[in-house]
């Protein structure tokens, strides 16, 4: 099911090379009400990386996606996305560049009034996808994620876990290229936080970028990636665990 | 392409009906604001419309009435009409025949003349005249000629009928203006109400990729559900009042006719449609436009 859309363009001349698909240039952040969430931050993610973020709660890991997937705009510095600069699309060009984004957001947002079906369908709908092609997707992502027998229910009805295992199959049920997952394993025992990060290892085998954010060191180090860390603001690479 | 078109199309329809079948009350009050503006807009034109038609027939009647003075026979001032030059013919209606009509008229059996001291009518003579430009002339000509009171023509009529109805169109815009402001407020604030109920939706709409027009499209459609509501409400009262008012008026005023145009038939419909969805459409808009960045 996880027919990959077609390679992205590449980059068009402004003046990022190689196999990036996501940058941060010097990026600072500070909200409106003067919390700093991210201080001079420079990070590189090339296409098929498999990327950690620790780092303490309040260190600025969901801020950091939230500049990746366009939520917030940087303060200073700024964001590139498969050659993108996200302050600079409005519009449908920038709904275009999010649909290549899967997001799995740490509050999950999901809709409230919606099932669980109906909660994944609506990417589908939201990139005015058929009815067909929403069925052919809709009910393997659930079954890949765990949920099949619950697709009716309303998020109220669900654990913890499995809204957020919701919030995944909604993140992939588009096969987006780049996916970004905030706290997916936040929720999960031990055997369920391992069995989501077997998920999203099968979707980086298929060839999609991953960058998740994970406050639990220990699955983190048994897991054995590229890993950042984060710390008030401050980015910081560790070496590559094997 | 066919099935994925009707799929969105179905999608957007349950997408703005469920947005509907909230907010009722407000939604209630948007559509009755909407139907209040087109039916008065609707009786204004109409009126408008029977005015002009009227005005036209007058002013294309060749035709004026001179009435004599008491006492002064209509074949006493025959012989002085025939010596001026474009008219065409002239009849005289002596008070005699005058009378003997409008008692026919008013269906009066008993001589209501005996009440009020025998005939009160004068004789009177119409004149067809060839060209409408020599109407008027003519006329200030025959108020010269001795024996004539009063001559009366349908131009001069029309006239004071167009003045009035310039003087109706200005007002009738004035009041559609200022309560269509009103009513683009109403529709917005409602809109407004069903976008922040749907806050969260059309958050993560954002997120995951769906373009401005699409979240709005559910919310331009439901503008355009109220449109169509408030014209078909409007068009329903504007069709029940006129029944009611030619009905009362074959009851009062007996000789005077009210014919419904075909405009009022055809067109007034079409004018009511294409203002509510205007207005709906608009004020959904302006409500998804501050919601929408
Ligand atoms: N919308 C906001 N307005 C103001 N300050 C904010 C906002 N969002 C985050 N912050 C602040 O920015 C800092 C970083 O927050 P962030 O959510 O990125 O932390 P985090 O690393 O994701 O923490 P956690 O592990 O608890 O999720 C915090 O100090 C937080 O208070
Ligand atoms: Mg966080």
């Amino acid at each position: 099911m996880f027919d990959l859309p077609s390679t992205p363009t590449e980059a068009d001349g402004t003046g990022f090379v190689g196999e990036a698909i996501a940058c941060l240039h010097n990026v600072s952040k500070i909200y409106p009400n003067g919390c700093r969430g991210l201080y001079s931050v420079n990070l590189q993610i090339r296409k098929g990386d498999f990327l950690f973020i620790t780092g303490p709660s309040g260190a600025g890991k969901s801020t950091l996606l939230k500049l990746l997937y366009g939520a917030e705009a940087p303060t200073e510095g700024h964001v590139e996305i498969e050659g993108n600069l996200f302050h600079r699309l409005r519009g449908r060009a920038l709904a275009h560049l999010r649909r290549r984004i899967g997001v799995v957001f740490q509050d999950y947002q999901l809709i409230p009034t919606k099932t669980v079906e109906e909660n994944v369908a609506v990417v589908l709908h939201a990139q005015g996808a058929s009815r067909a092609e929403i069925q052919r997707r809709v009910g393997p992502t659930l079954r890949m994620v765990g949920l099949a027998p619950k697709a009716a229910c309303f998020p109220d009805q669900l654990s913890g876990g499995e809204q957020q295992r919701v919030s995944i199959a909604r993140a992939v049920v588009h096969t987006p290229p780049l996916l970004l997952a905030d706290e997916p394993t936040g929720n999960l025992d031990a055997h369920n936080a391992w069995s989501v990060l077997q998920i999203l290892k099968r979707l980086h085998d298929l060839g999609v970028t991953v960058i998740v954010t994970c406050h639990n060191e220990q699955l983190v180090e048994a897991f054995a990636r590229r890993v950042v860390r984060l710390e008030a603001g401050i980015l910081r690479e560790l070496p590559v665990l094997t | 392409m066919i099935q994925r078109v009707t799929t969105q199309v179905d999608y957007l329809l349950r997408e703005a009906f469920t947005g509907l079948r909230r907010n009722l009350w407000m939604i209630w009050s948007a559509v009755s604001t909407l139907a209040v503006l087109l039916f008065l807009l609707g009786l204004g034109l109409r009126a408008s419309w029977q005015l002009q038609d009227a005005v036209s027939e007058l002013g294309s009647r060749l035709e004026i009435s001179i009435y004599l003075d008491p006492g002064v026979r209509a074949a006493a001032v025959e012989p002085d009409l025939r010596t001026l030059v474009g008219i065409d013919e002239i009849k005289s209606v002596s008070k005699e025949q005058a009378w003997a009509a409008l008692k026919k008229d008013l269906g009066v059996r008993s001589d209501p003349g005996e009440s009020l001291g025998g005939n009160p009518l004068v004789d009177s003579l119409r004149v067809r005249i060839a060209q409408p430009e020599a109407v008027a002339p003519l006329a200030a000509q025959i108020q010269q000629i001795e024996g004539v009171e009063e001559v009366s023509y349908g131009s001069e009529a029309a006239q004071r009928l167009d003045q009035i109805q310039q003087a109706m169109r200005w007002v009738g815009l004035a009041l559609t203006a200022v309560l269509g402001v009103a009513t683009v407020a109403v529709i917005t604030s409602t809109i407004r109400l069903i976008v922040q109920s749907r806050r969260k939706e059309i958050e993560v709409m954002q997120l995951v990729g769906a373009t401005p027009l699409r979240i709005s499209m559910p919310f331009i459609l439901e503008g355009l559900a109220f449109g169509v509501a408030g014209a078909l409400i409007a068009w329903g009262l504007i069709e029940a009042t006129s029944r009611v008012v030619a009905q009362k008026q074959l009851e009062l005023l007996p000789f005077l006719q009210w014919q419904p145009s075909e405009r009022a038939a055809f067109t007034l419909p079409l004018i009511l449609l294409g203002v509510g969805i205007a207005l709906g459409m608009l004020g959904s808009l302006i409500a998804v436009r501050r919601a929408i960045r």
